[in-house]
């Protein structure tokens, strides 16, 4: 943004060269505080973003594996149930009908029915510590449905972040902008000299100086608006309220 | 003043492209660590369902027909004979589903699965099903996260000295412009200058 050459035009020590001086100088410490800024907001953008990705993969993958072991589970478990209610319901016929080996056959499926009951619950359990299963494993069959809620919601605090991020680092970009403005002013009223063109140039970079920090302040200190969680009927869920 | 403003301007260039560099490395961690989030949970989803959606399946209907075989058989021995003939002939007929099923089945096939009190042990199956894959184990996307973290903490540090070097450009201009108090700004020029380049090491070295 600065020439050497503008800062060598300022060694006649009038005010307007010290003016001039000043400004150069400002000019490159604030043009180094707006791009402190644009970095941390864009570094903090680009996490929040790809956070935000991993949540939404990470909760998918909760839902549907605890969709695929649920679904075996409740169906073996129904499967044994019917099997019982089979088996009673024949040794009922045969009681009625005096069928002795419709009624031996229903005991034995009721009984069959009753072993599987057991054996399904110990098929379709959830792995325990001492479990075979690596943890990744173990984490996505015992998550519970309020968890993978809390994961949307924290995910979507994670979008939230990267909006806000976003906005701020794209408010140190105008800041930038109104810094190239003010150097290129700057370089001007070098060669305009202590003229009217050199002190309206002189006073033109000025403001840009002043508008470049005042993005830089609104970049840093305006606060954000409050984020709003999602809602899961029937869910219950703790209440966040992060600010970024 | 020129040399100092000279040295100032490398300095600058220097630490921003090294802050780039290394902010870059941070988003390249962040983005790997969302692939490898894809990868694990899809090898692990996987394997779920091949055991529970699909291999469970059928070595369950194995379990249903060899608990209804071998509740037959101990009824079939406390009945008299004609009950007991149509007893074992209700367990041969889950007998013959048992042998057409499981062929089809790794899990009813492989004694190590069989459970004492019947049925299978499927997480032992799915953990050998995650076996075959020793990689998709190691897959770990927090740890890439906490390293693009550090470098993103490195990036800032880096980009925060660049003010620094910004006064040390701003003394220089001043003693460019002010020829009376010139040795003054100069020394201030070069001590800013000086603590922007420890600054920069120190940051090297803690990264």
């Amino acid at each position: 943004v600065i020439d050497l050459d503008t800062i060598q035009e300022t060694d006649d020590e009038t005010l307007f060269d010290r003016l001039t001086a000043l400004l150069i100088g400002l000019i490159a410490v604030t043009a180094a505080s707006l791009v402190l800024v644009q970095t941390v907001n864009g570094e903090a953008e680009a996490r929040a973003s790809a956070q935000a990705t991993r949540l939404s993969v990470a909760a998918s993958a909760r839902l549907q594996a605890g969709s695929v072991h649920l679904q075996f589970a409740i169906g073996s478990l129904q499967q044994a149930v019917v099997l019982q209610l089979e088996g009673t319901s024949q040794q009922i016929v045969g009681l009625q009908g005096g069928d002795d080996v419709s009624q031996v056959r229903g005991e034995s499926d009721q009984a069959a029915g009753e072993r599987l009951f057991e054996i399904a619950q110990t098929m379709g359990a959830e792995p325990d510590d001492d479990s075979p299963v690596d943890a990744y494993v173990r984490e996505l069959l015992t998550s519970s449905t309020v968890a993978a809620a809390e994961m949307v919601v924290e995910q979507n605090r994670q979008v939230y972040l990267a909006q806000d991020a976003g906005e701020r680092a794209g408010r140190a970009v105008l800041g930038l902008s109104f810094i190239a403005l003010a150097g290129v002013l700057v370089g001007l009223t070098a060669v305009f000299g202590e003229g009217r063109a050199g002190r309206l140039t002189l006073i033109m970079a000025s403001l840009g100086l002043g508008a470049a920090v005042l993005t830089l302040l609104v970049a840093v200190f305006l606060p954000p608006s409050a984020f709003v969680p999602p809602t899961f009927e029937g869910v219950p869920l703790p209440s966040p309220s992060p600010s970024p | 003043v020129a040399v100092l403003l000279a040295c100032a301007a490398v300095v600058a260039a220097v630490l921003t492209a090294r802050a780039a560099f290394v902010a870059g490395e941070a988003t390249g961690a962040w983005q790997t660590a969302v692939r490898d989030e894809v990868r694990r949970s899809s090898l692990a989803v996987l394997a779920i369902d091949a055991v529970y959606g699909s291999e469970g399946r059928i070595a369950f209907h194995v379990a249903t027909e060899q608990a209804r075989a071998e509740e037959a058989r101990a009824r079939a021995s406390q009945q008299p004979a004609e009950l007991a003939t149509a007893l074992e002939a209700e367990a041969q007929v889950h007998d013959g589903v048992i042998e057409a099923l499981l062929p089809s089945s790794e899990i009813a096939s492989d004694a190590r699965y069989a459970l004492d009190g019947g049925g299978f042990d499927l997480l032992l199956r799915l953990a050998d099903e995650r076996a075959t894959d020793p990689d998709a184990l190691g897959i770990d996307p927090e740890a890439t996260v906490a390293e693009g973290d550090a470098s993103s903490d490195h990036a800032v540090r880096l980009t925060a000295v660049t003010i620094v070097v910004a006064f040390a450009f701003l003394f220089g201009a001043l003693a460019q412009a002010m020829r009376r108090r010139r040795t003054a700004f100069l020394v201030l020029g070069w001590a800013a200058l000086g603590a922007s380049v420890v600054l920069a090491v120190a940051v090297e070295i803690l990264a």
